[in-house]
């Protein structure tokens, strides 16, 4: 956990940074995500997903 | 046409809990006093059955989500009969759910859940000490322990891993997110859901202080700078969302994003109401002008109508703010019920805005740190 919070810089306008192949990251999750967003489907590790709960309360 | 991706069916409109921040019962909407306390069969059906025929029409699967109050005080045995029923009556591919508080949630229930093919989501807010400031039963009891002795019952049954969908829990700012999201990892749920506190313009959500104040967003920034270097995580869906919103994905939790959501909501009398948070709002803010009984209407005609799809474009933000706002795409203008003020209505940026704005920029600090290319 980061214990210095930087603030980040001038706000930019809005970016979409795109999932590169063959990035591979620091961030388990991070890693899990671009993979998902690659694939163009969602791997829900163990979750029941038949049509992914999307409910949210 | 509004294509339905949700029901949410509140089978049961009592709940054996009493959570200090329940949008149905603490927020000044009594309108749970005038429904029946279970839906019986009979309405199940006829809703099961427009249902089928919606699935028919749009051609696409939903998920129905049996939901309440607390869904599990219909008992056993009639939510055996309810499960049955809809699914002769449903597609294959629809798919249910029952969202719990967990404390009923017995081996018969499991067993039911299992043979009907139910997934379980459970709301938990934390380890005791969180959970039990706010969750607790009608002598003010805290819930904690009887709600992990449910978790337990799940994950120890033979299908109960594959049924358990992940846990809700409402974020007490107060609280340590670390702390919470460990001891929530730590029931076995394969997925998180983190909600903020109900609440609008009009009425402060409990434990924020200001429009502007940034106490979610600094909870749920915490959280995410320790998510992303875990190691062994169980997946935060909102951050999830959120992320992939970023880096070219698409959302699927509602409130996040801006994806198409259609959500149906029906009462335990089978009457449609709007989206049901609303009912921290106002009174009357979840009701539709016309009285629309499921039992005896043509779900297709409703949804057709001029109201409704009012009511549809209504759920996503509509202020000049929101509309012109930077975050727009990621942040999604939150849950309606968070934009509500008496003044305008729905036509409000999120009470979360900063919030939300604080998480963004900390979600996009960590992507570009990483050196990530645009």
């Amino acid at each position: 956990m980061d214990s210095a919070k930087q603030q980040p810089d001038d706000k930019q306008p809005e970016q979409h940074l795109e999932a590169e192949a063959d990035v591979v990251l620091d961030s388990v999750t991070l890693n899990r995500l671009f993979a998902e967003v690659r694939n163009g489907a969602p791997v829900v590790l163990g979750a029941y997903n038949r049509v992914h709960n999307r409910h949210n309360r | 046409m509004v294509h339905i991706d949700t029901v949410l069916l509140k089978i049961a409109s009592r709940c054996n809990l009493d959570c200090k921040y329940c949008y149905v019962y603490q927020m000044g909407n009594d309108g749970w006093k005038y429904q029946p306390k279970k839906m019986n069969e009979q309405t199940l059906a006829r809703i099961a059955d427009q249902l089928s025929l919606l699935c028919r029409i749009q051609k696409k699967a939903i998920s129905v989500v049996f939901h309440g109050g607390e869904p599990l005080l219909v008992g056993s045995d009639r939510f055996e009969s309810m499960c049955r029923i809809l699914r002769a009556a449903l597609p294959k591919d629809c798919s249910l759910y029952l969202q719990t508080n967990g404390v009923l949630l017995s081996e018969k229930i499991i067993a039911t859940c299992s043979l009907y093919d139910v997934g379980i989501s459970i709301s938990i807010d934390g380890p005791t000490d969180t959970n039990d400031q706010n969750r607790v039963d009608l002598r003010g009891r805290g819930s904690h322990s009887r709600v992990l002795d449910g978790i337990r019952r799940l994950v120890g049954s033979s299908h109960g891993r594959t049924l358990f969908t992940g846990v809700l829990a409402v974020i007490d700012p107060t609280s340590d997110p670390i702390r919470t999201y460990e001891f929530l990892k730590s029931t076995g749920a394969p997925s998180i859901d983190f909600l903020y506190r109900d609440g609008n313009h009009d009425v402060l959500p409990f434990g924020k202080a200001s429009p502007n104040s940034l106490e979610f967003g600094k909870w749920m920034s915490d959280l995410l700078d320790y998510y992303l270097v875990d190691e062994m995580p169980t997946p935060v869906r909102v951050l999830d969302d959120m992320i992939k919103l970023q880096i070219g994905g698409t959302s699927r939790k509602e409130g996040i994003g801006t994806s198409e959501y259609g959500i149906l909501v029906i009462e335990t009398d089978g009457t449609l109401t709007k989206n049901d948070t609303l009912k921290s709002a106002s009174r009357l803010a979840d009701k539709f002008d016309q009285a629309s009984a499921l039992a005896t209407e043509n779900l297709q005609d409703f949804l057709s109508s001029k109201e409704f799809l009012e009511y549809h474009l209504s759920q996503k933000p509509v202020s000049p703010t929101c509309q012109a706002c930077s975050y727009l795409t990621i942040c999604g203008g939150g849950m309606p019920t968070h934009r509500f003020s008496n003044e305008h209505g729905l036509s409000n940026p999120s009470i979360f805005c900063a919030d939300q704005k604080h998480l963004i920029d900390r979600i996009k600090w960590h992507l570009s740190r990483r050196k990530l290319a645009a």
